[in-house]
């Protein structure tokens, strides 16, 4: 009996001390500030393309989400970079990207071909970034520069004038090439390579 | 204060937990924490703090709540109890100081609260019969130890990303054939205590 | 007893001066091997009868042709210009052509280049005499600054940097000291050792008008001490001027800016900082000479003094034209060079640029052309062995090999927090590294990753608000629809006769200026409604279309497969 009564008097004690350090926790946990400022990193280190390839209506919510336990390698646009650097910044395994949401891919923009728009301003509707200029009844235009390549304005449009064309990276002449890549420069062109070039040629 | 020192050092170095008495090596080798060194450091350290806790909490409440009350067979249960309990306080107040670079620990804090290496510093502890400051030397030694493990491990982890390790020995194989070879070394503290 | 003579001189550095220098401790030292070259006096290439003039001068600083096609053109005319920075035709002729042309860069980029046929004559612009004046004491520093953007010059030595602007920049600091670069350290380059040997006065010149222009306290020429007869030229050129001439050990790169800045100064530059904060300027000695040419002589920058060597054939230093074809410097050096040309770099053996294209013309950058009769001149690259003879030369004290792992495993913040940006491109740990492993090519490429990395977070950054300020404006619209609409509602709560459609503003909400029905009514032109059911027609039957296409190949949606 003795036994059992102090067996009570532990558990009992024992679970007020639980209590207590549960509500002592539950103070000191702070409002909903830290997850915010967990979610705005994460969410800079997403790519900001808006494209919702990720389920997502854009990058925030897919961020929140990854605070919340969502998988990493949903992220298309961002590809394995981003991959990496979630991993990093999550510290969770790294994997490739799920091809249910799509594969990496160059950087792309959106082109409209002009003669085409019909002027339904669907597409201007459906960019999340306000990259499309145009009015009803007017031809629209793609700020090449604001663009993208989210994809979204491809589905509403009625007559299909909207194309994805890769997007011409600023060429800088120190692009240096890594090695084992073939020791030869590849030029964009054709152009003679030495000993091709005659010498009779007009230089 | 000599023998305070040897403790630590012994429980840190010689004795190591993780490598030398194999406490909580699932949890090192588990742990997700990609390819960087803080997220190992931060973990080491929460660790460390609970370790070091646990070890007192559990020595004052067995000598003033179990022994008194004849009910030293609840130890086991108590001890994992506190464990938990204080991960969760910890969490909370580390959550309060470190807002931003909290959360990747969040998933990991569980992982201490089952930690063997926790666990298993107080059962030594009390086996040992050691005394109330001898016990906190050996718990921030054991802690050490295992912060120290976990730096060298993961550090060793982000060498060996490499990708020309022949392909049968990627992954963990590579990683326990390090950590073998780490404990190897650390079996070599043994002559310094 | 060589290396005897060297270390006394070195000791003295020059009569009348104990500068103490702090030379390069780390680097490396390979041979020489610019006796050949040296060995004959500077030759005058043979006009070319087609020069090439890139329009891209510094990374991507593009110029404006000032010229048409087929227009004729006189030596030192100006061709191409931007904000009071020129380009000048090398020779007399006529404009054949403006158009896209390989030229020498890394990424093996095409850029515009005007293309002049040459008549032969070489005939001066007589603009060229006007702007002649001995003395320069009697313009103002500003002015000379723009003369020498006006001769288009850049730096001479390795990056091309446009001259007036680091002019210009340092003008805002307070320049103490000046040095000029006539260091030269890489291997096989003697292009300024010549010059030196021939046209040291000149050289000097050109410093005096650098110091007049920058108002240098101290003004040093640091030199390599291997450079015998460079030096001896170079000391009798400064006799009764405040120049100073400190020699230095021969090491390699002990002529990269940094370190020089280092060896004379004992300063260190942070990274990104520029030397100017510091209080120092630093010229190259071929620039110098081509200041002296544009503000003594009015002629423009139209030639340079390059070294063309390598094995397969006559090593020579030669005063070559801009935009003169490489193959034409090679040819002139070996009849039968193109042949026995394996591998053609552009610049030393340890930093150049390997070329594919014989026909990229030479430019101001170009100090040296290796025409090589092996492949390449890289070994095969091994295995890393971990010797850390990287580490011991790397004159940045950065540590390669870590650097390396970075960069091949793409482990992007590693490579950057391991300061790969502090890397000079020197190439000595290529030098020593017994895996024959190309680090610095590792190196650039990474540099270039990186690079593209910052561009793509602050695409992102820049996204990221648009598309917030895309959220707030609808969340705006939705505000103002709502509360219109519930002004509405008491309207007609107040005045029941009046029905309100509440619907319209339904649509409204959803979408603020889409073409309605009423639009198009008042578009009422049947032509364009025609041409809308054509398109629409048109988009309908490419859609069908793909819609077989995909049944075809029965790959299923991406999307329609995740929502099973």
């Amino acid at each position: 009996m003795a036994q059992l009564l102090s067996l009570f008097i532990v558990v009992a004690v024992l679970s007020l001390l639980s209590l207590g350090i549960l509500r002592l926790a539950k103070l000191l946990k702070v409002d909903g500030k830290a997850q915010e400022q967990w979610i705005e990193r994460i969410n800079g280190v997403l790519p900001q393309t808006q494209c919702g390839q990720c389920g997502y209506s854009g990058c925030r919510p897919y961020a929140q989400a990854l605070s919340q336990g969502e998988a990493i390698n949903k992220c298309p646009p961002g590809g394995a970079a981003t991959i990496n650097r979630l991993s990093n910044l999550l510290a969770r395994e790294s994997v490739p990207l799920d091809p249910i949401h799509g594969v990496e891919s160059e950087r792309k923009i959106a082109y409209i071909r002009e003669a085409d728009c019909i002027g339904c301003t669907k597409c201007i509707q459906a960019c999340p970034v306000d990259a499309i200029l145009g009015a009803s009844k007017r031809m629209h235009t793609v700020i090449v520069s604001e663009c993208t390549g989210c994809d979204l304005c491809v589905e509403p449009c009625p007559v299909d004038c909207i194309d994805m064309i890769p997007a011409q990276s600023p060429a800088s002449i120190s692009q240096w090439r890594k090695p084992g890549s073939p020791t030869t420069i590849i030029w964009p062109q054709t152009a003679p390579s030495i000993g091709d070039a005659t010498k009779g040629q007009p230089r | 204060m000599t023998e305070f020192i040897v403790i630590i050092v012994a429980a840190a170095l010689a004795n190591n937990y993780v490598l030398v008495q194999f406490l909580g090596a699932s949890t090192v080798y588990s742990l997700p924490l990609g390819s960087k060194l803080e997220p190992a450091i931060a973990f080491g350290i929460a660790n460390l703090l609970i370790i070091v806790g646990s070890g007192a909490l559990n020595y004052l409440l067995y000598h003033a709540l179990l022994v008194p009350t004849a009910t030293t067979y609840l130890y086991l249960v108590m001890f994992m109890l506190i464990n938990s309990l204080l991960v969760v306080l910890l969490d909370a107040i580390w959550q309060r100081l470190h807002q931003s670079s909290y959360l990747p620990l969040k998933s990991s804090m569980l992982m201490i609260a089952i930690n063997t290496c926790v666990l298993g510093s107080t059962l030594i502890s009390l086996e040992r019969n050691s005394d109330f400051l001898i016990t906190l030397a050996q718990a921030l030694g054991a802690g050490l130890g295992f912060l120290i493990v976990m730096v060298l491990l993961s550090a060793m982890r982000i060498k060996l990303s490499d990708p020309r390790i022949p392909a049968p020995f990627q992954g963990s194989a590579i990683a326990i054939i390090s950590a073998g070879l780490l404990a190897l070394g650390f079996l070599g503290f043994v002559g310094i205590v | 007893m060589n290396s005897l003579i060297r270390l006394s001189r070195r000791l003295r550095n020059q009569a009348g001066y104990t500068r103490k220098t702090r030379p390069l401790r780390r680097g490396i030292t390979p041979p020489i091997n610019k006796s050949d070259s040296l060995s004959k006096a500077i030759q005058k290439l043979p006009l070319a009868k087609e020069l090439v003039l890139p329009l891209r001068v510094y990374q991507s600083l593009t110029l404006e042709p000032v010229v048409k096609e087929g227009e004729a053109v006189l030596k030192g005319q100006v061709i191409a210009s931007l904000d009071g920075f020129n380009i000048h035709a090398p020779s007399s002729g006529t404009v054949a052509t403006i158009e896209d042309r390989p030229y020498a860069n890394p990424a093996g980029l095409y850029a515009p280049c005007i293309v002049i046929n040459t008549d032969g004559m070489d005939r001066w612009h007589p603009s060229i005499s006007d702007r002649a004046s001995e003395n320069f004491n009697e313009r103002s520093p500003y002015a000379l600054i723009e003369l020498i953007a006006e001769a288009g010059i850049t730096g001479l030595g390795g990056a091309g940097f446009p001259c007036h602007q680091k002019l210009h920049s340092a003008t805002q600091h307070n320049i103490d000291t000046l040095i000029i670069n006539a260091m030269e350290c890489e291997p096989s380059i003697a292009a300024d050792e010549a010059l030196l040997q021939e046209r040291a006065t000149q050289v000097v010149e050109g410093i005096k008008i650098l110091q007049y222009i920058l108002h240098a306290k101290t003004c040093l020429v640091a030199i390599e001490d291997s450079k015998d007869a460079a030096i001896k030229q170079l000391l009798s050129a400064v006799e009764g001027s405040d120049i100073e001439v400190v020699i230095l050990p021969t090491r390699y790169p002990s002529g990269s800016e940094q370190q020089l800045i280092k060896a004379l100064c004992d300063k260190e530059l942070a990274r990104g900082q520029l030397p100017a904060s510091i209080g120092v300027h630093c010229q190259n000695v071929a620039t110098s000479y081509a200041i002296f040419e544009a503000i003594c002589l009015g002629r423009p920058l139209v030639s340079r003094i390059t070294t063309i060597t390598g094995d397969a054939l006559a090593s020579c230093n030669v005063e070559v034209l801009l935009g003169t074809p490489v193959v034409d410097a090679l040819e002139f050096c070996d009849e039968n060079a193109l042949e026995k040309t394996k591998s053609l770099i552009f610049g030393g053996p340890l930093m150049g640029v390997e070329l594919a294209n014989e026909l990229c013309p030479v430019n101001a950058t170009t100090n040296c052309i290796i025409a090589s009769q092996s492949q390449t001149l890289l070994k095969p690259e091994q295995d890393c062995i971990r010797c850390g003879f990287c580490a011991q030369v790397c004159p940045a004290y950065l540590l390669p090999q870590q650097l390396l792992l970075a960069s091949q495993q793409g482990a992007h913040e590693q490579a950057r927090a391991g300061g790969l940006q502090d890397c000079i491109e020197c190439g000595a740990c290529n030098y020593v590294c017994p895996s024959h492993i190309p680090l610095v090519q590792y190196y650039r490429a990474e540099k270039a990753e990186l690079r593209n990395l910052d561009a793509m977070a602050s695409r992102a950054q820049h996204w990221q608000q648009r598309f917030e300020n895309h959220q707030a404006r609808l969340d705006k619209q939705k505000a103002t629809a709502l509360d219109r609409r519930s002004r509405a509602l008491r309207m007609r709560a107040k005045a029941p006769q009046a029905p309100i459609k509440t619907d319209l503003h339904d649509e409204q909400i959803k979408a603020p200026s889409s073409a309605t029905a009423e639009t198009s009514a008042v578009l009422s032109a049947d032509q364009a409604k025609s041409d809308i059911q054509a398109a629409l027609a048109r988009a309908r039957a490419k859609k069908a279309q793909q819609q077989q296409s995909t049944a075809i190949s029965d790959k299923p949606h991406p999307k329609s497969e995740e929502k099973e």
